[in-house]
């Protein structure tokens, strides 16, 4: 972090998201891949969640309604910003569902267990 | 076809005839590059149409709608990528084209082709567009604004939509792109006197100004070719084919002798921006999805995915290992066939033929064709092969397998392929050859060849597997832990050498994730009686025509001198019975009939799974290597049936050493 000053002190890989949390796509280097995941309404720009990021696996984005399964070496490719800060290790803000449908989604899980462990 | 009358097309359809259907024949072929570049739609002559597609992003329902206008049964699932290859039916008397789903029109991937020259014949496009993700799908829709050509949209899965509280503009996004608009439920046939309607008026959008420019400039460098370099069959380009061409589609550019321009980055970023800004003004409210959104959620998580998955596996396993196999063959094998069935076959046969002649072995013996083939078919794969495709067809409209893809995904990266192959495999378990024609889907070759030399080697078909099951499972959970668990240790053998040998790079996964829901019965059992009776008909006359050719070579002690030919392997290598050999001949043929003829092989336990576990590795049926040399070529063609039989023996040897020494296994 903070190697390349012209870039913002959080940028990452997508490949380097965290469950839950939200980011704005910032740069996505191969060509190739920009240009078809913009054609399934992926471009530098997005606001995305991370559903899921599978240890050496893929990484589940969602933007709008579509949910899209990223391979990692693809995910490794493309720089995101962080948006939702993390605070105190769980996700927060906005992204976290409420118990309104009687289970809890993943990350309102692994909110309370964490809130219940501290 | 003749179903077309029910649909509402076919009503509307019958009332037609009274517009006139001659001296419009000129009118699409008429059309050149000078009169498109103005965007402004060519008003709505009311002319009969000749050639309408329908184009969507994947999972869009293309296939679902395609069903309904036609009144035919085109594969439908809940995964992208169903359709690979176009299919036609007839619709208001044109010819309505099925296309593969596409994000945009392009060259990345066969089935892009193949939807992109569908465009390029089309007299009307229907683009199909899920209400729900509208953000994405617009871009397909805004590329076929800009190519210009006489637009439709159907809006569909609007009770989906309605479902989630979503409000879309309907006349907002008809005035924005300048193309009717119409919202329909495709598999109910909601909406679709509507579509019908705007069918006969479609209309061109309004084409982006750079778009337009775009245009003219390589209806231009058209104009000014010479004339050698104008194709005699070519002679006028489609505003279409000039947008593939400015945006640098090199394989459009040659077919006129044009150089691409490299415009593609700069109109993808407009038109993904226009996209963007139009979704957010026309589509209001939304809420998230309920319980099976979440369930989406938690099932590509491997924590609970991974369990899941299990489970699921599980209920098939009992479903069809267990319910199918043993109780439901027991009975349509064992009562029906055998106690009632056969005994007045044999009757009728000693009545026509006399008491064991030659001609009543044929009919009525061992191998008899009214015998053995009908009691196989009917009584023994009938029920498995319907349990199975039963079982297949909820998994594929439930959404469940693209979760799958995630899951595996790490796995498959190590043996060359990505999570995305999973769908083939899965299929596969099905009917290997309909699995070998869904590769294509695949990224690379590279990555299809891979594919189909699995399917070909380890991936044993439903017909099989209906037959393995039932030799297998008998046996004890133990038995088919280790028949499970060859398989499973050779793909990855074969998968991962494979990797390591072929040259290239495998492509990521990138595959999109959509709701699950909940199957509907009627295209469950739709798509299970297509298949099933598809199956019977491909396999019923092989097997027929199978026993015959056994039955032949029994008669004239043939299949003695091969018997005793392939002792060495047989007897010596596989520790089998001699008449095993047999069964493999017979597995030439058609790989279920093989395993068919160990079925009624006096064996030890120990040598039944050895056998079944070198039968299902051993070479796959006629049908699925014609469509292996068709897809791959004859050289990979023949090295995958080269290697699977080697695999195959080599294999079946070593278990049948590792039983014979470990004997507690079983």
């Amino acid at each position: 972090m903070g190697k390349n000053l012209s870039r913002p002190a959080c940028a990452m890989t997508l490949a380097q998201t965290c469950n839950g949390c939200e980011y704005r796509v910032s740069t996505i280097r191969n060509a190739d891949y920009r240009e078809q995941i913009m054609r399934m309404g992926l471009s530098e720009g997005s606001r995305i969640r991370c559903v899921t990021n599978i240890r050496k696996g893929p990484v589940v984005v969602r933007y709008g309604r579509t949910d899209l399964a990223i391979g990692r070496g693809m995910a490794e490719g493309i720089l995101v910003e962080q948006l939702a800060p993390v605070v105190g290790g769980s996700a927060s803000g906005s992204s976290v569902e409420g118990e309104k449908h009687g289970i809890l989604s993943p990350d309102a899980w692994r909110a309370r267990w964490r809130g219940s462990t501290k | 076809m003749a179903s077309c009358h029910q649909t509402p097309g076919g009503r509307v359809g019958v009332v037609q005839p009274n517009k006139p259907a001659t001296g419009q024949k000129s009118a699409p072929g008429g059309r050149t590059g000078s009169q498109s570049g103005s965007g402004a739609g060519q008003q709505n002559q009311p002319s009969p149409v000749k050639n309408i597609i329908l184009a969507g992003n994947p999972n869009c329902g293309k296939s679902a709608l395609f069903n309904q206008l036609t009144g035919l049964y085109v594969n439908v699932s809940n995964f992208p990528g169903t359709t690979v290859d176009v299919s036609r039916g007839m619709w208001l008397g044109a010819v309505l084209t099925d296309t593969p789903g596409v994000y945009g029109l392009g060259s990345y991937s066969d089935e892009e082709r193949i939807a992109r020259d569908a465009v390029f014949t089309a007299d009307v496009v229907v683009n199909v567009v899920n209400a729900t993700t509208l953000e994405r799908d617009l871009f397909l829709t805004l590329q076929l604004v800009d190519a210009g050509v006489p637009l439709v949209v159907a809006l569909n899965m609007m009770d989906e939509a309605e479902r989630l509280h979503l409000r879309i503009n309907k006349q907002a996004l008809e005035r924005a792109i300048g193309v009717p608009v119409v919202p329909i439920v495709a598999v109910t046939g909601q909406g679709l006197t509507e579509l019908v309607k705007a069918v006969q008026a479609p209309r061109r959008g309004l084409a982006s100004a750079q778009v337009q420019a775009a245009i003219r400039e390589i209806v231009a460098a058209r104009g000014a070719q010479r004339p050698s370099q104008l194709a005699p069959a070519q002679q006028s380009i489609k505003p279409a084919e000039c947008l593939l061409i400015a945006e640098g589609d090199a394989e459009v550019a040659e077919r006129y002798s044009l150089r691409p321009l490299e415009l593609r980055a700069q109109l993808y970023t407009q038109r993904r921006q226009r996209a963007d800004r139009l979704a957010a003004d026309v589509v209001t409210g939304g809420k998230r999805g309920g319980f099976a959104a979440l369930l989406g959620e938690w099932a590509a998580r491997p924590i609970v995915g991974l369990p899941f998955l299990v489970v699921i596996l599980a209920a098939l396993y009992w479903l069809v290992g267990v319910v199918v196999a043993q109780t439901v063959v027991g009975f349509t094998e064992g009562t029906i066939m055998q106690g009632l069935y056969e005994p007045v076959i044999r009757r009728v046969a000693v009545a026509l033929a006399g008491q064991n002649t030659v001609l009543y072995r044929v009919l009525a013996g061992e191998f008899g064709v009214f015998t053995m083939t009908v009691t196989y078919a009917a009584g023994l794969l009938l029920p498995l092969v319907a349990g199975f495709y039963l079982s297949l067809a909820i998994l594929e409209d439930s959404g469940y397998l693209p979760r799958v893809a995630v899951l595996a995904d790490r796995a498959l990266t190590r043996i060359g392929l990505n999570g995305r192959a999973v769908i083939p495999m899965i299929l596969g378990f099905g009917c290997v050859t309909m699995a070998t024609l869904t590769t294509r889907v695949l990224g690379s070759r590279r990555e299809r060849t891979i594919a189909s030399a699995l399917l070909g080697i380890a991936i044993p078909c439903s017909a099989q597997l209906a037959v393995t099951t039932a030799l297998v499972t008998p046996l004890g959970l133990r038995a088919t832990v280790i028949y499970c668990c060859v398989l499973f240790l050779l793909y990855g053998l074969v998968g991962s050498a494979l990797n390591r040998v072929l040259p290239g790079e495998s492509t990521d996964l990138i595959i999109d994730l959509p709701p699950l829901r909940l199957p509907r019965a009627a295209n469950v059992l739709k798509k299970t009686a297509a298949r099933v009776s598809n199956f019977l008909l491909e396999a019923t006359p092989i097997f027929a025509a199978g026993a015959l050719g056994v039955a032949v070579l029994q008669e004239t002690g043939i299949l003695l001198s091969i018997q005793s030919a392939l002792a060495p392997i047989t007897t010596g290598w596989l520790q089998l019975p001699a008449e095993a050999s047999r069964a493999f001949v017979m597995g030439l043929v058609r790989r279920d009939f093989g395993a068919a003829g160990l079925y009624d092989l006096v064996m030890t336990p120990e040598q039944k799974v050895v056998a079944v576990v070198t039968i299902t590795l051993f070479v796959p049926c006629i049908a699925s290597m014609l469509v292996l040399m068709k897809e791959r070529g004859w050289r990979e063609g023949t090295s995958i049936f080269l290697g699977g039989i080697t695999v195959s023996i080599i294999t079946g040897g070593l278990l049948s050493r590792l039983l014979h020494y470990l004997p507690s296994l079983i």
